[in-house]
């Protein structure tokens, strides 16, 4: 299935333009604190200078890997990861005030069925904030894409791609592409039979 | 003292205890990866407890701006370091701890080695 | 409220000591990069904890410039690891 990438990523190219800059005013009239026209327009002046200067960011992403934003299933992530944090602290604090025992370390791999940059970047933040685990290394390769996330604490491994894995159905649920989508369906496949 | 200030003091004091939290774990863990987990988690959620609280007490609309901009910047770097730290120490290579039980990330890279 | 804000500046305190131990022992780069950017989060801490206590907003902007700073050093660090080793 192959995909118009250069008018596709033209058009998205827009649309990513245009959000990065309402981001940047946005960061620009929260660090004056108050929203008055002068640093709405202040801002958009600085961020049209930083843009000039530094050009490149999202632009990059091919027009298959752009994910559309679903409220809901992006609040339902948002939960899912606060909840997942308060965990994690708590199961790292008793770690760390606890008795001095043997913590069983390792290096876990994570292979992702989803194949968008964006989706991995949002799974491997998750993993580095949630219970005793913590993304050190993706593979360079595309597919798939398999992150190495160091444990503490290792039950199984197995339980740990399960983790990751749920993870990533939520940001694909909330983020992703309809590629990854089908992906995901698929078990982390292009092809309907990858053989 | 209202129950906003009685909130914001809970939310200040037990951010606190777990930036401390972090402090005694990257003294204590045996190396560098079990250190990191130390240093990311306890103190991203306390420092977001810190600015909650700081936010409840009687701040304007110019302060919670502020201490969102901190909070949002602290979830997004604080996994992003920790990776690039991790990803960094880890080729340098020899900082795994010795009780490390399993590294499939070895085994990866010398199965494409070969 | 001082009482509250007092025991919270004591933990940080507590907390960047126990950091500052680390930074000084290593014994890798890694553990000292770390500990600088755990000490750099204790920090924001601290600033957050004096806003709530003063009531100043000038703290606030501290807070923003540390967490951006912070960051910087840790990846500009981490690349120098990256290429020289640990």
């Amino acid at each position: 299935m192959s995909v118009p990438v250069e008018s596709g990523a033209r058009r998205i190219g827009v649309v990513a333009a245009v959000s990065r800059v309402a981001v940047l005013v946005v960061v620009w009239v929260a660090l004056w604190g108050t929203p008055t026209v002068g640093n709405f327009l202040s801002g958009l002046v600085a961020v049209g200078v930083i843009l000039l200067v530094f050009p490149g960011g999202p632009g990059r992403l091919r027009a298959e890997d752009e994910g559309r934003v679903r409220p809901l299933a992006a609040l339902h992530f948002l939960v899912f990861f606060a909840w997942a944090l308060v965990v994690a602290t708590w199961d790292v604090a008793t770690t760390v005030l606890g008795p001095r025992s043997k913590v069983a370390e390792a290096v876990v791999a994570v292979p992702l069925r989803a194949a968008s940059p964006v989706i991995a970047t949002m799974v491997a933040n998750a993993i580095t904030l949630t219970p005793g685990t913590m993304t050190i290394e993706v593979s360079d390769d595309a597919d798939p894409i398999v992150l190495y996330v160091h444990v503490l604490g290792l039950g199984d491994a197995e339980s740990i791609r399960e983790d990751g894995w749920k993870f990533e159905e939520l940001a694909v649920a909330a983020f992703g592409s309809p590629r990854d989508r089908q992906r995901l369906a698929r078990g982390g496949h292009d092809q309907e039979d990858p053989q | 003292m209202n129950a906003g200030q009685v909130l914001a003091s809970a939310l200040v004091l037990l951010g606190s205890a777990l930036a401390l939290v972090a402090g005694i774990g990257v003294v204590r863990l045996p190396d560098v990866f079990a250190r990191m987990h130390a240093a990311t988690k306890p103190a991203t959620l306390g420092l977001l407890l810190v600015c909650i609280g700081a936010a409840v007490s009687d701040a304007g609309l110019s302060d919670v701006a502020k201490l969102t901009l901190v909070v949002v910047l602290q979830f997004l770097t604080a996994p992003v370091g920790a990776h690039m730290v991790g990803r960094a120490a880890y080729h340098a290579g020899g900082l795994l701890d010795p009780g490390t039980v399993l590294d499939e990330l070895s085994a990866a890279e010398q199965g494409r080695e070969t | 409220m001082n009482a509250v804000t007092t025991i919270s500046l004591v933990m940080l305190s507590a907390g960047a000591l126990l950091t500052t131990v680390r930074l000084v022992l290593g014994p890798s780069l890694a553990d000292r990069v770390v500990a600088t950017d755990l000490l750099l989060t204790l920090l924001t801490c601290g600033a957050g904890v004096l806003a709530f206590r003063t009531g100043q907003g000038t703290y606030l902007g501290a807070m923003v410039v540390v967490a951006i700073l912070g960051f910087l050093g840790t990846s500009m660090v981490a690349r120098f690891i990256e290429r020289r080793g640990a």
